[in-house]
């Protein structure tokens, strides 16, 4: 066998500089996927075992009381009603996977972005990467759940295309929050432990995903607005079941201003972090 | 020789500056460094290597100054910089969830290199770490020592022009750090520029061709390591131990001793072309030293004149 010697070429003959500046941002995500998937077996159990059991107990157990004592629900069925909320709350959850932990693993624990930031590519396209990774996975993590809907009959297949469009949106435009939200904190991870336990997991209280929003407390119903779950859940109810709703440029336009602010904050604190 | 047959620079920095608000890392240094030569960077710990080696690198924006690395600036060219070097952090920044066969892979890939290149490259870095047997072990579960061999061998995964290691033997032991400068040393005739950081006195004489002596952010002093001790220090010193209450009496007696001496907490050091003379001297005087050892000088000797501190304090 050769040895690392007897083949050297150099750099300036092997390596062309244009193929990572175009495609460092695929080889991010790439990596991210190897790493993600030693982990296959308990993301595939959760990817199903997740939906089937929720939609077990909440959906036909909590649904059949709440049809029993109530009708329809927004016009519908219970599980109707709660199958696009639930797709989207899984949607902006595997976005929050993807974009909070990794983050800080990235920059303090492992400092595997310091690691690719020593090659060719550069901080803006480790953060694309990683947001190619987190769309993909909540695009899988969509459809999946989508189909499981479908076979509880709590959607139809037509509507799986949309829902999942939806659903990347929705998980990009919080992504690039998380995103930007993580990478200011430095070492320890407790203040992402804090905003999953304070804004993440409440939100799925205050977004109407097991109710409708107009039977809650005003103040519910006004904390609902900033609550990017509830845009998205609105606009997949819309899609789904054609339930009305009057604020659909609303709900577009503050998930992208979600997007938009994430992001403007996060590339610039990527590139800061891997230049001090 | 002709100018055109000179060897071309690959580093040139003129009054380089780092400064983090008042805390000044590295005070506008000068350096140039030619094709194919090896240079260290030596130092105590916050003397400014790591800073520097981070600004060559292309990875860290400089305050102040000129920088060029193979002739561009690395501050609007960082990326298209760093396809042709190599780097060897301080802190190995493995991915712990990869095995060492996917670790080397993956950063390849960084790189643009192809999948069928790397196939190979892969298998000669791994004969080249000594880490076959470990192909498909996860990093994590490596010890210290093999880590250190893996994020070697990774930095050379694009054939780098310049090859960057930032103290690259620590946690190696002995035998492993006598193997890697017999692999520096066989890149170097291959033409690779090597640029290394360390605080190793004996690794800095074996590898370097010409290296910056650095304290305090500053260059104390520049040239091969032979001529530095030439400069700065004597032939031989003459180290020798009066117990910790008997050095600082002796001290005194000894001050007209050899051409000069250092006082340090646990031994003193006498300066002299001839260490086995001063010695019978001192036996002459009446002067009985608990150990001595006679010496020729080292880059240890130099910094301690041009700092009056040693490189471990």
């Amino acid at each position: 066998m050769s040895d690392v010697f007897s083949n050297w070429q150099g750099a300036a003959k092997l390596v062309d500089p244009r193929k990572p500046a175009r495609w460092g941002s695929f080889y991010v995500a790439l990596a991210r996927g190897r790493e993600s998937f030693k982990w296959w077996m308990p993301m595939i159990a959760y990817g199903i075992g997740h939906p089937v059991l929720y939609l077990m107990s909440i959906g036909i157990g909590l649904g059949s009381l709440v049809s029993k004592n109530l009708g329809l629900v927004d016009g519908v069925p219970y599980l109707t009603f709660l199958a696009p909320a639930l797709l989207m709350a899984s949607a902006l959850q595997a976005a929050v996977d993807e974009t909070s932990f990794v983050v800080l693993q990235g920059f303090s624990w492992e400092k595997s972005f310091h690691a690719m930031n020593q090659t060719a590519i550069g901080g803006r396209q480790i953060a694309n990467g990683l947001m190619l990774y987190a769309m993909f996975r909540v695009i899988i993590n969509s459809i999946v759940y989508g189909v499981i809907l479908v076979l509880f009959g709590a959607l139809s297949w037509e509507s799986i295309p949309g829902l999942s469009l939806l659903a990347l949106l929705l998980g990009t435009c919080w992504g690039y929050v998380f995103m930007a939200y993580a990478s200011y904190i430095h070492e320890e991870g407790d203040m992402l432990v804090l905003a999953m336990r304070f804004i993440v997991a409440p939100m799925f209280m205050f977004s109407g995903t097991f109710y409708e929003l107009k039977n809650m407390p005003e103040l519910v119903q006004n904390i609902a607005w900033a609550s990017p779950l509830w845009h998205g859940t609105e606009l997949a109810r819309s899609l789904s079941y054609g339930s009305s709703d009057p604020y659909t440029f609303w709900h577009y336009a503050v998930l992208l201003g979600y997007g938009l602010i994430g992001a403007a904050f996060a590339y610039p604190q990527f590139m800061k972090r891997l230049s001090r | 020789m002709t100018k055109s047959s000179e060897p071309e620079l690959v580093i040139r920095a003129k009054g380089l500056r780092k400064t983090y608000g008042d805390f000044v890392a590295v005070a506008g240094i000068d350096f140039e460094v030619k094709r194919g030569e090896a240079f260290g960077l030596l130092g105590p710990n916050g003397a400014g290597k790591s800073t520097t080696m981070r600004m060559i690198t292309s990875t860290l924006q400089r305050t102040e100054g000129e920088l060029t690395i193979l002739g561009k600036d690395p501050d609007k060219f960082g990326p298209e910089i760093r396809a042709h070097l190599g780097v060897v952090p301080q802190q190995d920044n493995l991915d712990r969830q990869l095995t060492v066969w996917e670790n080397i892979l993956v950063y390849g890939r960084y790189f643009g290199l192809s999948r069928k290149f790397l196939k190979n490259k892969i298998e000669e870095l791994l004969a080249f770490a000594q880490l076959e047997e470990k192909r498909n072990v996860k990093s994590e579960e490596l010890s210290g020592g093999m880590k250190r061999r893996l994020t070697i061998a990774r930095g050379l995964v694009n054939e780098p022009e310049i090859l960057l290691l930032d103290e690259p033997t620590t946690g190696l032991d002995p035998q492993a750090r006598h193997v890697l400068w017999d692999r520096l040393f066989r890149l170097k005739e291959l033409g690779v520029t090597l640029v290394l950081t360390t605080h190793y006195m004996d690794e800095a004489e074996q590898l370097c061709d010409r290296l910056i002596v650095m304290d305090k952010g500053q260059i104390m002093a520049e040239g091969s390591p032979a001529q530095l001790i030439k400069d700065y220090s004597s032939k031989e010193v003459l180290e020798v131990r009066f117990g910790s209450a008997g050095n600082s009496n002796a001290a005194k007696k000894l001050q007209k001793v050899g051409d000069r001496i250092e006082v340090l907490p646990d031994r003193i050091l006498i300066y002299s072309s001839n260490g086995e003379k001063v010695l019978e001297q001192l036996t002459k005087m009446g002067l009985k030293p608990v150990t001595s050892l006679v010496r020729r000088s080292s880059l240890e000797d130099v910094f301690l004149r041009l700092t009056g501190r040693t490189l471990v304090d």
